[in-house]
């Protein structure tokens, strides 16, 4: 049976060779998976599920199986398959320490993937970690951004928020800002209990740990580290589990037998590159014991390793260490040899430049918070939860400690106020829904009056004036003198212009032709009619492969960009061309419309109608640029995403 | 003799064809219905050479009417008979089996042509519609023919900076965009070109010499 086994498996995976029973038994146990898959898509994630198996048993084969994916992936283009095979082969890299190869498979992700897709968000945190690693937080932190930016885009998805948050906060930490360092650590903790990552969990409350020992306050600090301590070893986190010993360790107050008998442990453990965030806070703490000959030792492992990983993050505190050491000995050469190394290198990964574009980039990213309400808002709840959190632990204090009675009531009078406070924030919440559901329902009642106006323009005024046309010209067959009566041609010029003026007031209300020929047909039409009107050149072309959408949708574009052009008509200056291009890329359009003439909307107030159409924009979901030259005129660029739901249902 | 019918939802539009179809001794409207059910019911009676066919009308549209016409009755010519001046119209009431194609503020003498034409088997396009689809199908020509795309100002700026080995940072930071914008050009220079990546999209475009100041 086990040789069945293989022959199929290898039958479906050439090439692969795989040997030991314990291998076999993996492959036994995904094979019906793999077989029983009906597409090729399918196939691929459960031949990826075999690799992640695999890989702890046989790297090679599985390194090869994820490769194979990729490649197969890319061939039918699945992106799903792509991503995963080409994450799975960065972090495998990552774990082996090979960090330039690791940053290539997650910058690979990032090209071939195209954006927008969730699959950057763990790339550009990846390649935000081996920047990090490599001794450049101002380039990590440009990445963690755009993930965080990434991350308000996909709210309902649960994405490694934890971690990127975490290493956010590792990296102020890194550059001096500790406040900044607390406030991702927070976010972190906060998430990693939302999302159940207890990885990052237990990462998080050891950082906060690190922050409370900065700041001398180690009774908080060694609950966090217990904290910790608690969670990795439920998880089973093998390097939290040590790195949390080491910090208790630290803070405890034992023997000092006892103490380096705990380190001796945590160092006979630590494996592989892992080991290297270890090294340095045992050797610290071994110095600070009196084992200074064991600290060298320790301090110039790790600078070997950090060199060899090329993890230049590591070697800052070694070389500190070494230069204190080397200085208490009265060793100057060499103390002043690691101070110069440790300075230069400090300076190299921060300094005030850092700092100041980490400041430009975070303001960016407060920018990009704020734009997305429902992100605020989750973060505001959490951030009042943790300040009543906070309020009522003090309150117990203060109780416990046998404060009067008074005091006691006032807290929970705050108390009660602040939670009056949440009580009234969600009352003002949903008054907020409402009116938006009373504004959906007033734009569908608009957009239905709308409709039957068109239809009556159309087919009632539009059939009564063709019918006066028909009899003028029955009168004209019999009355031949009228047939060059100016008056008559007059009337008849007349019953024209005013049947196609109905015409194309019928359709800019609320196109026929939008139903049965699509939004292309339907733009092309307005084009034409708004161009005769206004007497300018407008240009109308359509790139890639439209889709069939949603008419609910369709309609909303189609209203959206026919008020964007007759706002650009209406108030720019010395118009004379205009150009409109849609660009189907699924999942999105794209729209670009350019002008000769500048454009200046009344923007002054909320009721202006270019400001009530940007919101209209936002709310769906759509984003809008508007950039101007003076030498050649205004463009304006558009993208809806067509899978987000927010712009059928406004 | 012609037999006519006409189907349109406004009586006083029959009324008018009428009046201008009276004077011809050689045409007589043998049908008048106001909906596309009535007109079916009707032609089982009574089928005319001709129908006059409105597009807009209340339950089955003309478009629809049109093809069900066709398919039961192979011998009666359609003339859709229309406020809609639009190619699209004309394109997709001719695949749906009409032979003619008429606007409703057409005078008499272009009914009266239309009428005799179709008779004979010939197809008849309103005049002022008939230039309008050629131009567009000359354009579609134009436009696949020429495999160097149509590019916006933009488009033209973000390619040169492309092709001077600019990264999208650089090229956000040069044009005063977002970065996100100038990704988007980059898809769409991407896909205009019909490019798979950015080396493709600079070979294509110096094949077809779009970074020419002048253009």
């Amino acid at each position: 049976m086990k040789r069945i086994i293989q022959i199929i498996l290898y039958s479906l995976l050439p090439g692969i060779q795989t040997t030991s029973a314990h291998i076999d038994s993996i492959a036994g146990q995904h094979l019906p998976a793999i077989i029983a898959a009906k597409s090729d898509t399918a196939k691929i994630m459960a031949v990826l599920d075999y690799a992640t198996a695999l890989y702890p048993y046989d790297k090679d084969s599985a390194y090869a199986i994820a490769l194979s994916s990729y490649s197969q992936s890319k061939s039918i283009k699945f992106r799903n398959g792509i991503g995963q095979a080409l994450f799975k082969l960065a972090e495998w890299e990552y774990g082996a320490g090979r960090l330039f190869a690791s940053d290539s498979f997650f910058n690979l992700m990032l090209i071939e993937i195209p954006a927008p897709s969730h699959w950057h968000i763990p790339a550009y945190a990846g390649v935000g970690t081996c920047s990090f690693l490599q001794g450049f937080p101002e380039e990590a932190a440009e990445y963690y951004y755009a993930a965080i930016r990434l991350l308000y885009q996909y709210e309902n998805i649960k994405l490694y928020r934890a971690y990127i948050y975490n290493n956010m906060a590792g990296i102020w930490r890194h550059l001096g800002n500790s406040d900044n360092s607390l406030l991702y650590l927070r976010l972190g903790k906060e998430w990693a209990e939302k999302e159940k990552d207890m990885k990052q969990l237990g990462n998080s409350w050891n950082r906060i740990g690190n922050y409370y020992l900065a700041k001398n306050d180690s009774a908080r600090a060694l609950h966090c580290y217990h904290e910790a301590h608690r969670i990795s070893s439920t998880f089973g986190d093998t390097e939290m589990i040590l790195i949390t010993t080491c910090n208790i360790n630290l803070i405890q107050n034992k023997e000092p037998e006892l103490k380096k008998e705990a380190y001796r442990y945590v160092l006979e453990q630590a494996k592989d590159h892992n080991r290297l965030g270890i090294l340095a806070p045992v050797a610290n703490s071994l110095y600070l014991l009196g084992e200074k000959r064991w600290a060298e030792q320790i301090w110039n492992e790790s600078i070997t390793l950090a060199t060899k990983l090329n993890m230049r993050v590591f070697l800052t505190d070694s070389y500190n260490g070494l230069s204190n050491l080397h200085a208490e000995a009265g060793n100057f050469r060499m103390a002043y040899f690691f101070l110069d190394k440790y300075i230069s290198l400090r300076d190299s990964v921060s300094n005030q430049e850092a700092l100041k574009t980490m400041a430009i980039m975070e303001k960016r990213a407060q920018k990009v918070k704020q734009e997305h309400i429902l992100a605020a808002q989750e973060l505001s709840r959490i951030e009042i939860t943790n300040a009543i959190s906070e309020k009522n632990r003090i309150v117990y204090l203060l109780g416990a400690g046998g404060a009067s009675g008074m005091l006691l009531l006032f807290f929970f009078r705050k108390n009660i106020r602040r939670k009056k406070e949440l009580l009234e924030k969600t009352i003002l919440l949903k008054e907020k829904e409402s009116v938006l559901r009373k504004m959906y329902a007033a734009i569908e009642g608009k957009e239905n009056e709308r409709k039957r106006i068109a239809q009556e323009l159309h087919d009632g005024v539009g059939s009564l004036l063709s019918v006066a046309k028909m009899n003028a010209s029955i009168l004209a067959g019999k009355e031949q003198d009228l047939l060059h009566s100016v008056p008559f041609q007059e009337a008849i010029r007349i019953l024209d212009n005013t049947a196609r003026n109905v015409r194309t007031i019928s359709h800019n209300l609320m196109p026929d032709i939008l139903l049965k020929g699509g939004i292309e047909e339907a733009l092309q039409l307005f084009c034409k009619y708004t161009s005769k009107a206004n007497n300018i050149s407008i240009d109308f072309q359509s790139y890639g492969n439209s889709i069939e959408l949603n008419p609910k949708l369709e309609k909303n574009i189609f209203i959206m960009l026919q008020d964007i052009v007759m706002q650009l008509l209406h108030q720019s200056t010395h118009i004379e061309k205009m150009d409109i291009q849609l660009n189907w890329s699924s999942p999105s359009l794209f729209v670009t419309i350019e002008t000769n003439g500048l454009f200046s909307p009344d923007n002054n107030n909320d009721a202006s109608e270019w400001h009530i159409l940007q919101n209209r924009i936002s709310e769906t979901g759509g984003n809008m640029e508007v950039q101007h030259d003076e030498n050649a005129g205004s463009t304006i660029d558009l993208e809806f995403d067509l899978n987000n739901d927010k712009i059928i249902r406004v | 003799m012609i037999r006519i019918a006409i189907t349109d939802d406004h009586p006083m539009v029959i009324s008018g064809i009428k009046n201008m179809l009276s004077q011809y001794e050689h045409i007589r409207v043998t049908g008048e219905y106001q909906n596309a059910a009535a007109l079916m019911e009707g032609l089982k009676q009574n089928a005319p050479d001709i129908l006059l066919l409105d597009i807009q009308m209340p339950g089955i549209t003309g478009d629809e009417a049109a093809v069900s016409v066709t398919k039961h009755y192979p011998d009666i010519r359609i003339i859709a008979l229309t406020g809609f001046d639009t190619p699209f119209y004309v394109r997709s009431m001719l695949q749906n089996g009409c032979k003619g194609y008429l606007l409703k503020n057409t005078d008499q003498h272009a009914l009266i042509t239309a009428i005799e034409a179709v008779s004979r088997n010939e197809q008849y396009i309103d005049p002022a519609l008939k230039e309008e689809l050629l131009n567009n199908m000359l354009r579609l020509k134009k436009q696949k023919s020429s495999s160097a795309p149509s590019l916006t100002r933009r488009e033209k700026e973000v390619l040169k900076l492309i092709v001077d080995e600019f990264t999208s940072q650089e090229i956000a930071d040069e044009l005063f965009l977002s970065l996100r914008t100038v990704e988007k050009y980059r898809i769409q220079l991407l896909q205009k070109f019909k490019a798979k990546n950015t080396v493709g999209l600079v070979k294509m475009a110096l094949e077809l010499n779009m970074l020419d100041s002048s253009d």
